[in-house]
């Protein structure tokens, strides 16, 4: 409960992102291999693939089939042995240019989600592919996990197309804005702002002072008007 | 004001085509090399430092291009391609206003005030350029200079002070039996000790302002006079300072003490020394205090 | 209450300004800061008089030097030394340099007491090629061969640039090769062909006719075998050197024959002209034996020679003689050694009057050390280093430790080995390690600004990082475990091979631990986070062929433990891709590096990479809002920021800020600017990022700046893991308008990080200002802001007021670089600056709120407080006196 909890604001967060804008749309074919035996020259097996209809929208289909036994069991040991789990992307853009990405996650983070992974697949200002990476939604990490096997069935994975945002720029309009704003006030109602500005530091302790002796001695006053009177 | 929205979009319509073009002549012509030319002015006489010439550099565009000044103040910058720039005088101990420098592209100069918030606003300086001091660059702040008043505020000072005040007055009015009796009668020491106090903290804030002065000095005066006009008694204004008379008048010496101190400091806060000090000095000793 | 309010946000920003007003006191001048001037490696000399020297330099700058001292008299910067370099120097009545390259070359004239600029012109027309400048009599010739062809002879009037109009070719079929050619007074000539057939042309460039006077070399210094090079005299007659085997003789060209003399000499050698006759100073040192230096003196005329030992030792290869000068028996000669240091020797006394150490000019690594603890504190530490559970033992131990340290006491000073490098309360003494350009290792003591000790390797040079020059220099033990000696090491690259050199070495002493030629070339380098038993932490190589390097090789043990949890990343600036790589498949026989993840920027030039300092901290987690909640920071340790340039047809550049996570690849932030162009520099530092570019658009430089927040939940405050991606940080962005041109950009750094932040920016007119971090934090788009956050109100064109400049008036020329380091005290931060000059001070961004100040009146208080107990004493008796009084009454 708790994980899902964080997984909607994990969402809330990605989703925020597609407030950013690219200049060309187009759309991209994400072909998804993954190595389930941790090697320093890993084989890729087939995972699935996903396809962004709008790199603008991030749109996107994910066609993913189940893990067969023997992935499971691999996946499983995987995540016991506290090891990593490679993915390989092969992406295909609208121009039929390839690029290959890869990235890792711990095994057993994946395990204990259940499968339930994030893609998140960066362009920059042009709409190409910068990376690709696969990330967990997770608090904490753990060192290795045993995880009944029959929960390692299927991926469901969510793609996040995340864009560059517009970087700011100094806000000149605002400011010029008021300073011709201040300028008009100034020739208005200067005299009051003046008196204010000029003489709040005597007039503040002044007035304290009259408050605090007043209140000290409240008789005080009373016989002065006495004997004013 | 339909007019102004025209005119402004004309502007920078006329900016836009001004770019292109010279996009287009950087790339076809890299011929055109233009000088940039001016004067730069010594600060004034008194602080000319010696040699400021060889000290002196200017800058186009943080360094990309760069001027020497000669003897006479004058520097040409050479090989600038069109553009537009920002010229910089550098030196160490004097600041310079940076303007900024448009070349087109048929070498045509253009000097106007730099403004980076307002970029397309055009205030024209004279081309070739003079540049003039604004005046000797600030590095350093100054150090608090030991001053008197300064002195007499330090919550230190006022530690001694007014433990004595506290000290000399206060026992000899609270032992004195008359004293209390008539206090008892009149109300109370605060309601005396009150208006004094905020007289005198509003005579330090309002000091100078003269309109608060003027609507507290009668009061204040009188007040003061009070206890001179114990020794002499003859100035009665009001009937509450015949009231405080009777409180000074059988222990005089005492109450001299109090008030000298207390004048002090307070005509060292005014940076003078009020002629009632004076007065008031010459009848101690006299007393032989 | 709305006025109320106002007041106190009136009140915060006036508090805020105040803060912001640091300046330094009149008086502080020269207190803690120091500033070194250099020129650069010498290219010519001149003597212009008897008292000073005027040089210039590689680095296109000339100066005047005296004599006397080395001081520098005055100093010119010509234009950036990339395509800009002197090619000409001629001093006379006044100082002429001929300077430029591709873009055009410049003529100017200087005035020789002031250095004051007399007239200048520029030529820029296709004579751009290189050629040869030559000055005779009011007329500057230049001179433009083309190999093989011809040769073109332009003169100008030198102070106006007015020329005849007339360029004069002549058929030159004989050049073959440049480097075979030399200007000698107003000839120019060169040498075709090989030993034996060698020939000797030269051309009188003064006559304006095309003559071309052709000898065979044989006919002037008859036949041998070798090669015979030609060494120009830099000297007003057209006097050469031919030189066969080591061996030179000394040519005077004139028309038909030249004049030869008749005695061989050293190639190393300048002429003095001496009233009536002219010596030969030549600098001779054996290759077996470079550490001496001899001199001979030779008549030219009648060949008398007179043999000098100097007592100068260089440690440094064989020096060459710029030029000499001489009056009567009196000679002053300048040379200047392979480590870039120019040195003046007084003959006949053999003696050196000074040496610049020019090579700190252009500083590639520089590395602040902390000093160890005195000998006393050490033997109070050692008190306590017994092991042994006896109560006998360390009773003993302790006792001789005591008496030993009462010894120290008693005989007053420590003893002469530690020469007063020597840990301070507040940690403000230091010694600097840099490393240049040139293979010279300084160590620099940081109160004094002297040279502690100094190293020469030959032939190594720096490698190239995002288009500057950069050593790696590292600590591996800090001089804080006493017995154990400190240790640094340095990489270079081999200039031959192009290999790796690392060198260890006792940052204290200077003293040599190990120097090791690596066998292959450094793709990457990281320092582990792990010490050994010895507290000496490994370093990790990662070879141009992807294999792992671990030194020292006992290392290897912890890093295993760590493997599955250390990463590294590598970057390739031309092709703009990022790898990690991870350490987790190494096994104890081989460590591997396999990569995890991959960046492809496109076809994008890296241009700055920013990692947070190591030894960050960051002490506030977070920021309270108004509402009483907090907004945590998003700190990632583990956070690159990466800065890429695109050229782009329609927005002309564009730059692309990445935030990316270093273990898994995942781009945490990205941000685009249009229309912005380079110098970029970036500031990576707590949870924000400060960078600078051009705007092409409003031709502007610009300040961005990111600040990254968590949110109102952390999402885990005990240990950071970039795997665990609970949320993606939310990102406030916020531009700047930048009135100045930065060159080197830097955050401070603090003990502990409870100072506030500030940003040190060196720029271009030779300040380098310092902006609170409060001016750049960004407000996001709240509109109103609340006055409790204590936010400033933004302001879009930045202040820099004058005060702010912590180098006042010492402006710095061609800023490279800033460092910084923390000082033990907190408020204080140490800064090095360094460019063509270095300057060193301390700022102290929230003001020195840990120690008294300066000015703090002493004797004010004591007077107060000996007043105070006077008073009350005299008080206590008048009130005796008072209640005897009374009783009487």
């Amino acid at each position: 409960m708790l994980m899902k909890g964080y997984c909607l604001c994990l969402l809330l967060q990605f989703g925020r992102i597609f407030g950013g804008n690219i200049e060309y749309d187009g759309w991209a074919n994400i072909n998804l291999q993954h190595a389930l035996i941790a090697s320093e020259n890993p084989v890729f097996t087939e995972r699935g693939n996903v396809t962004i209809q709008s790199l603008q929208t991030g749109l996107s289909t994910v066609y993913q089939k189940p893990l067969s036994q023997t992935d499971r069991v691999k996946l499983r040991d995987l995540a016991a042995n506290n090891e990593f789990y490679q993915l390989k992307s092969i992406v295909t853009a609208s121009d039929g240019s390839e690029s290959v990405f890869i990235s890792s996650v711990k095994a057993c983070m994946l395990a204990e989600s259940d499968l339930n992974d994030i893609l998140s697949v960066s362009l920059d200002y042009s709409g190409k592919v910068v990376t690709v990476t696969l990330a967990v939604a997770s608090t904490a990490t753990c060192e290795g996990a045993v995880v009944p096997i029959d929960k390692l069935k299927e991926f469901s994975t969510s793609v996040y197309v995340r864009h560059p945002e517009n970087g700011p720029v100094p806000d000149t309009i605002t400011y010029t804005q008021k300073l011709e704003k201040q300028a008009k006030e100034k020739g208005e109602v200067k005299d009051n702002r003046s008196f204010l500005a000029k003489y709040w530091m005597y007039i503040v302790p002044v007035v304290i002072i009259m408050v605090l002796s007043s209140a000290a001695n409240p008789d005080g006053a009373a016989t002065g008007n006495n004997a004013a009177r | 004001m339909k007019w102004l929205i025209l005119v402004n979009f004309f502007l920078v319509f006329a900016e836009i085509l001004c770019l292109e073009v010279t996009n287009g002549e950087e790339e076809s012509e890299t011929q055109g090399r233009y000088t940039i030319e001016g004067k730069v002015y010594a600060p004034d006489p008194p602080f000319t430092p010696a040699n400021w010439q060889s000290d002196t550099r200017l800058h186009i565009n943080g360094g990309k291009y760069l001027g020497f000044v000669k003897e006479d103040g004058s520097f040409i910058i050479h090989n600038v391609p069109s553009g537009s720039y920002i010229l910089e005088v550098l030196h160490p101990e004097f600041t310079y206003e940076p303007i900024r420098v448009e070349i087109n592209s048929r070498g045509k100069m253009r000097a106007r005030k730099l403004n980076h918030i307002q970029t397309n606003l055009v205030a024209p300086v004279p081309y070739p350029v003079k540049m003039k001091p604004l005046g000797k660059t600030k590095y350093f702040q100054i150090r608090e200079q030991w001053r008197l008043t300064d002195f007499l505020f330090n919550p230190m000072v006022l530690m001694m002070v007014l433990p004595l005040v506290l000290i000399m007055i206060l026992p000899k009015m609270l032992n004195d039996p008359e004293t209390k009796k008539e206090m008892e009668q009149i109300g109370s020491l605060t309601k005396f000790e009150m208006p004094e106090m905020s007289d005198l903290v509003t005579n330090f804030l309002a000091g100078t302002s003269q309109s608060q002065l003027q609507t507290k000095k009668s009061a204040k005066k009188s007040s003061d006079d009070s206890d001179f006009s114990a020794l002499d008694s003859d100035k009665i204004s009001s009937t509450e300072e015949i009231e405080q008379m009777h409180l000074p008048q059988p222990e005089e010496r005492n109450i001299k003490k109090g008030t000298f101190i207390l004048v002090i400091s307070r005509g060292g806060a005014c940076g003078e020394q009020p002629p009632d000090a004076f007065v008031l000095s010459r009848m101690l000793k006299f007393d032989g205090f | 209450m709305a006025t109320f309010k106002s007041i106190s946000s009136i009140f915060l920003v006036f508090l805020t300004f105040l803060n912001v007003a640091i300046s330094l006191y009149e008086d502080q001048i020269g207190k803690f800061d120091w500033k070194q001037s250099y020129i650069g490696n010498i290219k010519f000399g001149s003597f212009d008089s008897v008292k000073r020297v005027v040089v210039a330099t590689d680095e296109n700058v000339i100066a005047s030097l005296h004599l006397k001292n080395g001081q520098i008299a005055w100093r010119q910067i010509l234009e950036s030394p990339h395509g800009n370099q002197i090619e000409l120097l001629h001093v006379d009545k006044e100082v002429i340099t001929v300077s430029g390259g591709e873009s055009g070359w410049y003529v100017r004239g200087w005035e020789l007491n002031l250095g004051t600029i007399l007239w200048e012109w520029t030529l820029y027309s296709d004579k751009s090629l290189k050629g040869y400048w030559v000055i005779s009599k009011d007329q500057l010739i230049h001179l433009v061969p083309a190999v093989g062809s011809h040769l073109e002879i332009t003169t100008y009037e030198v102070r106006t640039g007015r020329n005849n109009g007339k360029t004069l070719r002549i058929s030159a079929p004989w050049i073959t090769d440049l480097s075979k050619c030399v200007t000698a007074g107003i000839y120019w000539t060169c040498i075709s062909g090989e030993s034996s057939s060698a020939e000797l042309h030269y051309i009188d460039l003064s006559s304006q006719l095309d003559k071309v006077y052709n000898l065979s070399v044989e006919k002037l210094i008859g036949n041998a075998p070798g090669k015979v090079t030609l060494r120009s005299l830099q000297y007003a007659e057209p006097d050469i050197l031919l030189i066969r085997n080591g061996v030179g003789r000394y040519v005077r060209l004139q028309p038909e024959l030249p004049k030869v003399f008749t005695y061989g000499l050293s190639p190393n050698v300048a002429v003095a002209p001496n009233g009536d006759q002219t010596l030969l100073i030549q600098l001779e040192s054996s290759s077996e034996n470079p550490e001496n230096i001899q001199i001979h003196s030779v008549e030219l005329e009648e060949g008398k020679e007179n043999r000098i030992e100097t007592d100068y030792v260089n440690k440094t290869g064989i020096s060459h003689i710029i030029t000499a000068l001489c009056r009567g028996s009196a000679c002053r000669v300048l040379f200047s050694a392979q480590d870039h240091s120019i040195s003046l020797l007084q003959l006949p006394a053999g003696k050196v009057a000074w040496t610049r150490e020019e090579a700190l000019s252009h500083i590639v690594a520089t590395e602040f050390l902390e000093l160890p603890v005195s000998e006393l504190d050490a033997s109070i530490e050692h008190e306590f280093d017994s092991v042994s559970g006896d109560v006998f033992g360390t009773l003993y131990h302790r006792l001789t430790s005591q008496a030993r340290q009462l010894s120290v006491l008693l005989t007053g000073q420590q003893s002469t080995s530690n020469t007063g490098l020597v840990r301070d309360e507040f940690g403000l003494h230091k010694l600097i390690i840099v490393a240049t350009n040139v293979g010279k290792l300084f160590a620099i003591d940081t109160i004094t600004g002297n040279v502690v000790w100094s190293r020469f390797f030959n032939n190594v040079e720096s490698f190239s990082l995002l288009n500057k020059h950069g050593m790696l220099l590292f600590v591996q033990r800090t001089a804080r475990y006493s017995p154990l000696i400190p240790q640094c090491v340095l990489l270079m690259k081999d200039k031959i091979t192009g290999n790796g050199i690392m060198y260890t070495f006792d940052p204290i002493t200077g003293e040599s631990l190990q120097l090791e030629r690596l066998s292959y070339q450094i793709n990457q380098v990281m320092l582990l986070p792990y010490e050994d038993d010895e507290h000496l932490k490994g370093l990790l190589i990662l070879s141009g062929d992807s294999q792992v390097h671990l030194y020292p090789s006992s290392s290897k043990s912890i890093l295993l433990k760590h493997a599955s949890t250390t990463f590294l990343y590598t970057a390739n600036p031309k092709q703009g891709t990022l790898h990690g790589l991870s350490l987790a498949y190494s096994t104890p026989e081989n460590i591997k590096a396999v990569p995890t993840w991959s960046l492809n920027l496109g076809q994008a030039e890296l241009v700055a990479v920013g990692i947070r300092p190591i030894n960050e901290r960051v002490h506030s987690q977070g920021r309270v809002l108004a509402d009483r909640s907090v907004l945590y920071k998003y700190v990632n340790p583990n956070l690159l920021a990466i800065a890429t340039i695109k050229d782009d047809s329609i927005h002309k550049h564009v730059l692309n800020i990445y935030l990316v996570d270093g273990v898994t690849g995942l781009i945490v932030y990205s941000t685009v600017h249009k229309r912005a162009d380079k110098p970029v520099h970036l500031v990576h530092s707590e949870n924000w990022l400060v960078y600078s570019y051009y705007n092409e658009r409003f031709r502007r430089i610009e300040l961005g700046a990111i600040e990254l927040y968590e949110g109102s939940v952390q999402s885990n405050s005990t240990a950071f893991s970039s795997h665990a991606v609970s949320q993606l940080p939310h990102a406030e962005a916020q531009a700047y308008i930048f009135p100045g041109t930065p060159l080197a950009m830097q955050a401070t750094i603090t003990e502990r990080g409870i100072t506030n932040k500030h940003i040190l920016v060196g720029l271009s007119n030779g300040a380098v200002t310092e902006i609170p971090w409060a001016f750049l934090e960004p407000r996001g788009n709240q509109g109103i802001l609340n006055p409790e956050e204590g936010y400033i109100p933004y302001i879009p064109e930045l202040p820099l007021p004058s005060e702010a400049t912590i180098n006042y008036n010492q402006s710095l020329a061609r800023i490279r670089g800033l460092q910084v380091a923390p000082a033990r005290l907190e408020s204080t931060c140490l800064v090095l600056v360094h460019g063509l000059d270095v300057y060193y001070t301390r700022v102290t961004p929230s003001k020195t709120f840990d120690l008294l100040k300066e000015d703090f009146d002493h004797w004010l208080i004591a007077i107060v407080l000996i007043g105070l107990t006077v008073a009350s004493y005299v008080t206590k008796r008048l009130a005796s006196r008072k209640a005897l009084k009374q009783a009487w009454k």
